[in-house]
């Protein structure tokens, strides 16, 4: 059975790269465009792994932390934002994220080593 | 007289017996003489002998011829011859002029006698009534010289008889009882016309009168203390005496003389008063008055010289002569009662006489006295009047006097102000030593002189005008400023002037005390320049928008200006004495506090724009603070803090932050997307070699869009002060290799040479990541400025607790003209903004702020194409102290 990957970027031109980096590899990708998509997308099938943008409308990625955190979920959140400060980072780490990439910062292949480690 | 009988034995004799007959007569006391009928005398007795001064011999048988002149011998004979014709007792009075040429008036008797022989005789008694007529004379004259005095007489004289009635009266009577005729009088009471009533008024029994009673007791009586009513009803004062009148014993009436006293009353009265005026002084001197002559010695003494003597009355005073009352010698070596005349006899030639004389009291005690010796007339006679003073305590009190006086000059002779006393008639009567000083005389030469002798008269005249006032007001004036004419030049003075007073409180001058103010003025007018300027200095701060205090370094508050109360809404009044840690909020980076205090204490100026304040009424506010020492003698004293409100910029800084975070962030992902699908394009590889080189420079400019992007954000977010380094210790080798890894492309791509010298084991403590940001910026700055072929050289050198890290190039370099503004933001040098054009102007910024965070300094040396030099000095730890993170360069 396929993994899921759950993805939460509200923007399309970074969710087609996501997209046309992982096709072909054998994931489920299913993509939520704010964080309260997200979760309703959690509450209805579990997902493997969610890839987390922070910087959402109507429900940002700090909330849906939170959620996933206070639901007791067990999957891994690998948050993938453009915030670049310790403190966001660090904030997400205390919420259970499993760890913090800035985009603007990273090469689109670092992707699927990325969720290779979680998956 | 008879003639002598031509018989001188007539027989009738013998027959009466001749010697029996002789010695009857003879003792009779009258001179008896018998003639014969031929004027002879026959018989004489001794009386007639005595009265005839001859013996009976040379007389019997003589007549009147033999002793008297013709003249008179001729009357005699006549009258005998008369007796004996017509035989008549004859009394005849006659003069005759005796042997001894002595004029007797005599009475003769002559009478007819028939003797036994039928024979007439002529018998004479003589009486000598020489006396009696003279008496008679005497009396009559003295009668008509009494009537005229009666009648002439100041003094009025009334006889009265027994019942009073007036029998006589003179022409004074009459005229001081105010009537004209006597007949107003004659007959009248005289008591019930003008003695009627007392000098009061009430009445006066006749029982009392004096001089009815004078009638009972027979005395004289001689009254001065009542009153007669003249016929107007006026009465007057009168003294009167009243004789009683007797006749055989018996009072038959008085007669009165009265004079009227009315004048000599009041003249009296008055002499009664100044005598007892002078009673009273005399008795009640103070003064030892006495009376005395050179010869008499002491008269009288009054009770203070008794007193002052010591003696027991005024008798035992007088028993005294002058010289027993002094001690053998006066203190000049002569001896008393030798000068004691001495003296007397000057003041009885110059009519006065005043010197000092030590006496000698009773006890035995001496004191030394003035004498006032006074010649007068008392009685008639001349004699001295002595008042004695005694002058012990004055001449010790003198002598006090005279010491105070020098022990005073002594201090105002070491006063500093000049001091001077003048009298009524603006001469100085006493001048210290400071005032002779600043005159340049000396103190004979201004004493007895006028301030006219001294100064241009219109400065005279102003002293003078003062001097006046003081006197004639009595209040002292004080703090006169003038300016005075010295020898020394014009100075300016301020005095003080307070009457001058003798021990009665008279004023008798002024009393002066200058002080020179010539400098103080100067220093004044200095002080008020100086003070207009404070007050120019205080205005500006008043008024100035910028919020000021003054505190102590404890620190208290000592002043706050008004823009301070508006802005921290709290009044001076409440502030003084306060610690500006009222304002603090706590939200204040609290590490900028050691550096404050560390900073002013140390007498430096301080500055942060760090400060989050709190007002009164609870809101905030940032605040930009600067402080400024000011110190004495290297010792901080006071702070004067200026703070401006900066909310209103840090809020728009604090937007600006937060829009350009915002900003970078919805950059950074269409960025992100570009870049991914760009490297995607490139791995593909389904591309012409075109495309694939266009595909390439886009890749190249977006990730320069990302380097300027990842800056804004630092410098955003090191400015809303949301950095805060982690410190920790690391090689700072480490750093430069990490460095290099990234830098080897630029250096080979820019063909450039690169050298790093680094101790392998140089420790420090500080952000390794900030640090390296630093150190990349720097050179990657350099690498991009420095033309192909040049060198950049990095260097690290510990110098105590500090770290200096050298970045050379052989680059560019930065023009003079710009290098104060290397550090701005959006700082690009116009040399190389058009060689290289794709710099934001934010690099060296970026660098000045880390280092800042770093707790380091950044400086550099630069010339226009001889290359840069950026030194960058770091502490080896934080805790050490931070160099000023100002910038500097040079």
């Amino acid at each position: 059975m396929a993994k899921r990957i759950l993805i939460a970027e509200d923007d399309n031109f970074l969710v087609k790269m996501y997209t046309l980096e992982l096709a072909g590899q054998g994931y489920e990708i299913e993509v939520a465009k704010n964080g309260k998509l997200a979760l309703e997308a959690i509450e209805k099938q579990k997902p493997d792994l969610l890839l987390l943008d922070l910087l959402m409308p109507e429900v940002d990625g700090f909330a849906v932390l939170q959620g996933v955190k206070d639901k007791g979920y067990a999957f891994p959140v690998v948050v993938l934002s453009n915030l670049s400060q310790d403190i966001d980072r660090e904030k997400c780490k205390a919420l259970g994220a499993k760890d913090y990439f800035v985009k603007s910062d990273m090469e689109l292949d670092q992707l699927k080593e990325i969720i290779k480690k979680f998956v | 007289m008879g003639q002598a009988n031509e018989k001188p034995h007539d027989p009738t004799v013998p027959e009466l017996g001749t010697e029996l007959l002789q010695n009857i007569i003879n003792t009779i006391v009258d001179p008896v003489f018998v003639k014969d009928q031929e004027h002879r005398w026959i018989v004489l007795n001794d009386a007639m002998c005595t009265f005839m001064a001859r013996p009976r011999e040379a007389l019997i048988g003589k007549s009147d011829y033999d002793f008297f002149p013709k003249g008179q011998a001729d009357i005699f004979w006549e009258k005998d011859a008369l007796v004996f014709s017509s035989g008549k007792e004859n009394i005849n009075e006659e003069k005759f002029t005796d042997g001894k040429g002595v004029e007797h008036t005599i009475i003769t008797k002559k009478s007819i006698f028939t003797n036994a022989l039928g024979k007439k005789i002529l018998v004479g008694i003589i009486r000598d009534i020489t006396d009696q007529k003279k008496l008679e004379q005497d009396l009559s004259e003295s009668e008509r010289r009494l009537r005229l005095i009666f009648d002439s007489a100041a003094e009025a004289i009334y006889g009265i008889d027994l019942k009073g009635n007036c029998t006589f009266c003179n022409t004074s009577c009459l005229r001081l009882l105010g009537y004209t005729l006597p007949e107003e009088l004659i007959g009248k009471n005289m008591h019930e016309l003008i003695h009627h009533s007392n000098k009061d008024g009430t009445p006066y029994p006749i029982e009392e009168c004096h001089i009815f009673r004078a009638f009972r007791s027979g005395e004289n009586k001689h009254v001065d203390n009542e009153v007669l009513w003249r016929k107007d009803s006026t009465s007057f004062d009168v003294e009167y005496w009243s004789y009683p009148q007797r006749i055989n014993g018996q009072i038959v009436g008085a007669v009165v003389t009265f004079i009227d006293i009315s004048d000599r009353k009041k003249i009296q009265k008055d002499l009664d008063t100044s005598q007892k005026k002078f009673k009273v002084l005399y008795e009640s001197a103070a003064d030892a008055i006495m009376l005395l002559t050179p010869e008499r010695g002491f008269i009288s003494g009054n009770p203070a010289t008794i007193k002052l003597f010591g003696c027991k009355d005024e008798g035992e005073f007088i028993s005294f002569s002058p010289s027993k009352l002094s001690p053998e010698y006066q203190p000049d070596g002569t001896q008393s009662s030798v000068k004691s005349l001495e003296m007397m006899n000057i003041a009885l030639q110059k009519g006065s006489h005043l010197f000092e004389w030590t006496h000698r009291r009773m006890d035995g005690n001496e004191f030394l006295a003035t004498i006032l010796l006074t010649r007068m007339e008392l009685e008639g006679k001349i004699i001295l009047q002595a008042t004695v003073r005694d002058i012990t305590e004055k001449k010790q009190s003198e002598e006090l006097l005279l010491r105070l006086k020098n022990e005073q000059q002594i201090i105002l002779d070491s006063v500093r102000a000049w001091i001077f006393y003048k009298d009524t008639q603006n001469r100085f009567v006493r001048v210290n030593k400071a005032f002779c000083d600043v005159m340049q005389k000396s103190k004979e030469e201004l004493e007895d002189k006028s301030m006219f002798d001294l100064f241009p008269r219109e400065q005279a005249e102003a002293y003078w005008k003062d001097d006046k006032e003081v006197m004639a007001t009595g209040q002292a004036k004080l703090g006169i400023v003038e300016s005075m004419q010295s020898p020394a030049g014009i100075r300016w003075v301020q005095t003080d002037k307070i009457p001058y007073r003798d021990e009665h409180g008279t004023i008798i001058g002024v009393i002066g005390f200058t002080i020179d103010i010539t400098e103080l003025h100067r220093t004044r007018e200095r002080l008020e320049q100086e003070a207009q300027n404070s007050r120019k200095f205080l205005q500006a701060v008043e008024s100035s928008s910028i919020a000021t205090v003054i505190t102590t370094t404890e620190p208290e508050l000592i002043y706050a200006n008004p823009a301070w109360e508006k802005l921290t809404g709290y009044t001076e009044e409440e502030a003084m004495g306060q610690n500006p840690r009222i304002l603090q909020s706590g939200r204040t980076p609290k590490e900028m506090y050691p550096r404050m205090w560390q900073t002013i204490l140390n007498n430096q100026e301080f500055s942060t724009d760090e400060i989050i304040n709190r007002r009164k009424d609870g809101t905030e506010y940032n605040a930009e603070l600067r402080i400024y020492p000011i110190a004495e003698n290297e010792n901080v004293q006071y702070f004067v803090g200026m703070q401006t409100d900066i909310t209103l910029r840090k809020r728009s800084d604090q937007a600006k932050t937060e829009f350009m975070s915002l900003a970078s962030h919805q950059l950074r992902t269409p960025l992100t997307g570009l870049r991914w699908g760009l490297k995607m394009l490139e791995k593909k590889g389904a591309i012409s070699i075109e495309q694939e080189s266009l595909v390439r420079d886009l890749q190249a400019a977006t990730a320069r869009m990302a380097e300027s992007i990842n800056v804004m954000l630092q410098i955003s977010r090191i400015e809303s002060g949301k950095v805060e380094p982690h410190w920790k210790e690391f090689k700072l080798c480490e750093i430069l290799q990490e460095l290099k890894k990234t830098l080897d492309v630029q250096i080979t791509q820019g063909e450039l040479t690169l050298h790093t010298e680094c101790d392998h084991d140089l420790k420090l403590t500080s952000d390794m990541a900030l640090l390296q940001e630093v150190i990349g910026n720097l050179i990657s700055n350099a690498v991009k400025y420095t033309p192909k072929g040049g060198t950049v050289a990095l260097a690290s050198k510990c110098i105590g607790d500090t770290i200096r890290i050298t970045v050379r190039d052989t680059g560019y370099g930065i023009p003079a003209d710009q290098q104060s503004k290397i550090f701005s933001k959006f700082f690009r040098a116009t040399n190389v903004a058009s060689r290289i054009p794709d710099g934001t102007g934010l690099g060296l910024y970026l660098v000045y702020s880390l280092v800042g965070l770093l707790g380091g300094t950044i400086s550099f040396v630069s010339a226009e194409n001889e290359g840069s030099t950026f030194t960058l000095s770091l502490p080896l730890s934080p805790s050490l102290t931070p160099p000023s993170p100002t910038p500097s360069h040079g």
